[in-house]
């Protein structure tokens, strides 16, 4: 499964990925990050072997694995490195260097979606808004919720909130457990309309222009909508 | 009496020793065992002191008689015989640095060189900085099979980061542990990452290093954090070199009949032996002779000899707690003479103790075969055991009968007497019973001491000493375990049970174990009920 | 005379060694300590022989604590530190002394003070045969001195030896030098993934030496029973840049060996492992001692990310398994935190009334570039360091002061 073949040091040049700005070259490998990242050891993925391969500069090797594609960016590694070192970070820029065609999966597809469309799986508005309506009618049916109503693009409310793409998909039902909380709390929320994608696959593909984008346009239903609190569940 | 101090050896520590005492106001001889004193070369001239520093270049030493405070040493310089009278006796050898080349398979040449070489050639006024431009890939080898050590790590580190930042050539280092306990040690290694040096760990599984008949090595290893094969094919390998003890420190260790350690220096591996003492009073071991240390550490050595020494005023000797042969008792056996940890009874020509010499052990009085050696301050063979045992209220009883056991329990001062101090501080005393005798180590307890007790009275016997590698005579605790032993065996022959005499090892800051030995001892002796010798 | 009287801050192994070589030389040598109880952190430490002596030097605290006590030249004061330093022809150092609540006359060990006190830590017990009362209040934990709101441990003393209203004491010493041998602190593990504070069954290396010290045995805080399972984690608080802890501490490769193959020794059906990321040498023949205990102790050589709360307040630690990549979870009775040194408690303020410069991470270095005349740094406030070289340099500084006082008299 892992890579057996050998590495010829001769033939690396390790001052490649040198001015990268994640602190790589200070690893202890004390394994900290390994020990506290829930994917490592998953389809061959391991935290402090990405930081040492970019250390000997071994940045095309690792751009063309799979397994940098594995980590959740959960964190907890760059937490709990002595050296600071930002192995989020690395693993982002690796993504960056895949050519687009190659993203495994249907990341860069729901990105491009995304992108033109405003979620991941082109959901027109209409059908979108119908799915909202739809299942806040059966809110509203159930005793303790009469009269509830979904808020779309609510200008001043208190909190904007995102929706996850699968939540107008195969699990609407979920949507419930957030509204349902909302309401018995009095909150004052709203989703937007348009460009509601709560997920970023800008971030997990290391597209930093795509991730850029889709962030601005929360940022922008926020300004538009004269919102401070922004709920971003993903 | 003459104050003068004689060093013996033949490098740096020595001169170094030499003119830091000199300048301290202390008289110096300096002479080399095998005639090889120290250089004090052309343009290297000892300092302003030099009326007290006096180098015996060539002049062997053959013996020394006397004891601490007036020895007297012979030199044979070719044909003529030197005596001179001095006071303290230092010995401070250099290191003799084994390059680690064979221990890697690897020959010395133009591909393979030692970490020395490597230095010199890095040094700007080598006027090697050409040799630099030839080279991509610089390999070091420390502590890749054995371990390395922090002094040698630092050297490595030091190296491989010059060469990377200021040669351009990039640098990897091979080790097992990377050593890093030493001031600034971490951050050099910090740095030396930061300028692009590898460093290469293995744990299990050491790199194989193939040098080829053109003098080309090949290095091979399991990257242990890839988990993958790795290769390198450096133009340079350089290997460490480990600090051996000089082959001059066994000629001085038999001369002077000085303890060695496990290493071959010239000290034993006894914590109190720190820092520069040996067995012997007034010659002391400093520096790379005692084993193998940062120079920092040296430099305080140095300065802590030069203390002790220009003391002006001698330290009192205490008469009282110094052994005494009675001649008329004597028969001439030798057996002290051989015993003694601290080679303090001289033949004059009857064995006699020499006071400034004597540590007040007591081993040669136990094992006198004649009682002829006496102290003021020892407990005498006939009466222990029947001393009344103390009273106090404290510590734990098992109160399973109404047999109180009387126990004679012997205690090392330097083990046993602490740690029952700390034991009654923490118990608030000691069960009923116990008789406490201090010996001044436990090798002054004889058999007799031992036998003595329990035909007196006692129904327990416990002797308490250091642990061995912590016994300040060396050998004394070794030795008292070896008569219990013993006498463990005989005495069943006379009807006692042979768990009535009990030998433990103890240190001064155990107190709580003190305690448990002391429960578990009366508890066992509660259970056999009582001494029938009494 | 101040030329033959020096001031030692700080009564640990490197402080002692100093006062000694001082006082055989014929000085008069004040040593004063900020706590309780004389010797340091050395004197804490537990023995950890097994059928020899392992020379990690402990039991070399206490012979010097002792031969300090009985030097006519040297005076020994606990609880007390400097309030200030005026240049005089040397030092005028006005010292504060804490109130001697306990009589060391009256008082016989027995220790119902401390069943007596409401509040942790009101209490304090020595570590040593020469800690003589074994008991003291602490003045900064105690509610009789907060308040007068509490007099358990008095009305409880069976000899009246304690006085809640004995008074601090301030004197003035002239020093003709000074030695600060002020040692270090110990790195409190609060934000470290395990769980420090939160689980009963995580201590840190010095908890477990006051257990061993105590009881002879090491228990589990939980239920005080013995644990089958024992972790250690080494480099916690060390070798972190995050923290700027950029040093190795030095001891704590030494604590985990000896403590580990120690209770093996003691107790064969204990498993224990050592988490580690470099082995430090320590001792003389370290190759040896190494080879043999890793026969009977794991070593792992990579560092645990995380840890969970398992059956009977066991711990769940997830490790990377190195020779694998896998990412494992073992269950551990105890887990020992091998914590780093960090500066002593203090150590700003002192050097600021000394003039002293500590170096970026906070110790004293070698000096930092400033060098007030007369003050002469020793041991590990200087930097991490074990107890053989804690003692050389308290030897190395008793040389230059005594020549600093040799040069001043000119």
């Amino acid at each position: 499964m892992e890579n057996q073949s050998v590495i010829a040091l001769n033939a690396l040049d390790h001052g490649r990925c040198r001015p990268w700005p994640f602190l790589q070259d200070f690893c202890l490998t004390c394994g900290i990050c390994a020990g506290a990242c829930p994917a490592s050891g998953v389809d061959g993925f391991d935290p402090r072997k990405l930081v040492r391969m970019i250390s000997l500069g071994m940045e095309d090797e690792t751009v063309s694995e799979r397994w940098p594609w594995i980590c959740t960016m959960c964190g907890k590694c760059a937490n709990l490195c002595p050296m600071e070192i930002d192995i989020p970070g690395l693993v982002q820029k690796i993504r960056s260097r895949r050519r687009r065609e190659e993203v495994p999966g249907i990341l860069h597809k729901g990105l491009e979606a995304a992108l033109e469309t405003g979620n991941n799986l082109r959901l027109p508005k209409d059908d979108y808004v119908f799915i909202l309506e739809d299942v806040a009618e059966e809110i509203a049916a159930e005793p303790g919720f009469e009269g509830f109503t979904v808020p779309i693009d609510k200008t001043g409310a208190r909190i904007l909130t995102t929706i996850h793409n699968k939540l107008v998909n195969t699990h609407t039902e979920d949507l419930k457990h957030w509204w349902k909380i909302f309401h018995a709390a009095g909150e004052d929320w709203t989703v937007p309309s348009e460009n509601w994608e709560g997920t970023n696959w800008g971030y997990f593909t290391g597209d930093d222009a795509a991730m850029k984008t889709m962030t601005s346009r929360i940022a922008g239903h926020m300004e538009r909508l004269e919102i401070d609190t922004l709920l971003w569940p993903e | 009496m003459n104050k003068t101090a004689l060093i013996i050896g033949s490098g740096t520590c020595a001169k170094d020793l030499a003119e830091t005492l000199a300048a301290s106001g202390v008289s110096v001889l300096v002479a080399g065992v095998d005639g090889c004193a120290p250089a004090w070369g052309p343009g290297r001239t000892p300092n302003e002191a030099s009326a007290l520093l006096e180098i015996m270049d060539g002049a062997k030493i053959r013996f020394i008689t006397g004891t601490a405070g007036g020895f007297t040493v012979e030199f044979a310089d070719q044909d003529r015989r030197i005596r001179r009278e001095v006071r303290d006796i230092l010995i401070a050898e250099d290191p003799v640095p084994q390059v680690n080349g064979s221990l890697y398979g690897l020959t010395e040449g133009a591909g393979v060189v030692s970490l020395s070489a490597f230095k010199s050639m890095l040094n700007p006024d080598s006027g090697n900085s050409e040799a630099f431009e030839s080279l991509s890939r610089v390999a070091f080898l420390t502590g890749a099979l054995d371990e390395s050590l922090p002094l040698i790590a630092r050297d490595v580190m030091q190296a491989a980061l010059d060469l990377q930042q200021n040669k351009g050539v990039q640098a990897y280092i091979f080790t097992g542990n990377l050593k890093v306990a030493g001031q600034g040690l971490e951050t050099l290694s910090r740095n030396a990452k930061e300028a692009g040096v590898i460093f290469i760990k293995n744990t299990e599984r050491p790199p194989e290093i193939v040098q080829a008949g053109d003098e080309s090595i090949t290095i091979t290893y399991p990257d242990e954090v890839l988990r993958r094969p790795s290769v390198l094919n450096p133009d340079l390998t350089v290997v460490d070199e480990t600090p051996l003890p000089s082959p001059r420190l066994k000629t001085l260790g038999d001369l002077f009949e000085l303890e060695t350690g496990p290493d071959g220096f010239l000290q034993a591996d006894n914590i109190h032996r720190l820092l520069t003492f040996t067995n012997r009073k007034g010659i002391r071991v400093v520096g790379p002779a005692r084993g193998v240390f940062p120079p920092v550490l040296i430099a305080s050595e140095i300065a802590h000899t030069a203390l002790s020494l220009s003391r002006t005023k001698d330290a009192e000797t205490d008469e009282k707690n110094k052994a005494r042969i009675e001649t008329g008792k004597c028969v001439r056996c030798l057996t002290c003479v051989r015993i003694c940890p601290y080679r303090a009874v001289a033949l004059a020509p009857r064995p006699v103790i020499a006071a400034a010499a004597c540590e007040g052990c007591g081993i040669c009085a136990a094992e006198c075969p004649c009682e002829a050696i006496a102290f003021d301050t020892f407990p005498s063979t006939a009466t222990t055991g029947a001393v009344e045992p103390e009273s106090e209220a404290g510590g734990n009883r098992s109160g399973a009968s109404d047999f109180i056991p009387h126990v004679t329990v012997f205690c090392c001062s330097r083990s046993a007497v602490p740690a029952r101090n700390m034991a009654r501080a923490m118990n608030g005393g000691f069960p009923e019973g116990l008789s406490f005798i201090d010996v001044p180590c436990a090798g002054a307890v004889s058999r007799l001491h031992l036998l003595n007790a329990l035909s007196n009275g006692a129904d327990g016997v416990l002797v308490v000493g250091c642990h061995p590698d912590n016994c300040h005579s060396g050998g004394g605790t070794l030795l008292a375990r070896g008569r219990s032993d013993g006498l463990k065996m005989l005495l069943p022959r006379l009807g006692v049970a042979h768990d009535r005499l009990a030998f433990k090892n103890l240190a001064a800051n155990m107190g709580a174990e003190f305690s448990q030995v002391l429960e578990a001892f009366m508890a066992h002796l509660e259970s056999l009920g009582p001494n029938p010798m009494k | 005379m101040a030329q033959n009287r020096v001031l030692v801050v700080g009564s640990g192994i490197a402080g002692l060694t100093a006062a000694l070589d001082l006082a055989e030389a014929g000085v008069f040598v004040d040593v004063i300590d900020q706590y309780a109880f004389p010797g340091g952190q050395g004197i804490r430490l537990s023995c950890k022989a097994t059928d020899t002596c392992v020379k990690c030097g402990a039991c070399g605290v206490d012979d010097r604590l002792g031969n300090a006590l009985k030097h006519p030249h040297i005076r020994l004061m606990t609880g007390s530190g400097i309030q200030d330093v005026r240049k005089d022809n040397g030092f005028n150092v006005r010292i504060r002394q804490a109130p001697g609540f306990v009589d060391p006359n009256r008082c016989d060990d027995c220790g119902i003070c401390l069943s007596a006190c409401p509040v942790e830590g009101g209490i304090l017990q020595g570590t040593s045969g020469h800690h003589r009362p074994f008991y003291a209040v602490n003045e900064s934990a105690c509610l009789y001195v907060k308040d007068k709101s509490c007099t358990a441990c008095r009305d409880a003393c069976p000899t009246g030896a304690i006085d809640l209203d004995a008074a601090e004491k301030t004197e003035s010493i002239h020093a003709g030098a000074m030695i600060v041998a002020a040692g270090f602190s110990i790195h409190s593990p609060f934000e470290k993934p395990y769980g420090y504070g939160v689980f009963p069954n995580v201590m840190t290396s010095p908890e477990v030496e006051t257990v061993l010290k105590r009881r002879a045995r090491l228990v589990r805080p939980s239920d005080q029973s013995e644990p089958d399972r024992v972790a250690f984690i080494q480099c916690v608080g060390s070798r972190d840049a995050k923290l700027n802890h950029l040093w190795c501490s030095g001891y704590c490769c030494g604590f985990a060996l000896r403590t580990a193959r120690l209770l093996r020794h003691r107790r064969p059906q204990m498993h224990t492992t050592i988490f580690y990321i470099d082995i430090q040498t320590f001792g003389r023949t370290f190759d040896a001692f190494y080879k043999e205990t890793r026969e009977s102790v794991r070593l792992i050589r990579s560092i645990p990310g995380d840890i969970y709360p398992s059956e009977n307040e066991s711990l769940k630690i997830t490790y990377l398994e190195p020779d694998t990549g896998e990412t494992l979870q073992e269950d551990f009775d105890l887990v020992v935190l091998s914590v780093g040194m960090i500066p002593p408690a203090g150590l700003e303020a002192l050097s600021k009334t000394l003039g002293l410069r500590p170096t970026p991470e906070g110790f004293l270095g070698d000096g930092n570039g400033i060098k007030p005349a007369g003050v002469f740094p020793a041991g590990a406030v200087t930097g991490p360091m074990t107890l053989a070289e804690a003692a050389a340099g308290g030897a190395g500084a008793a040389w230059q002061v005594l020549r600093y006082l040799k040069n001043s008299q000119r």
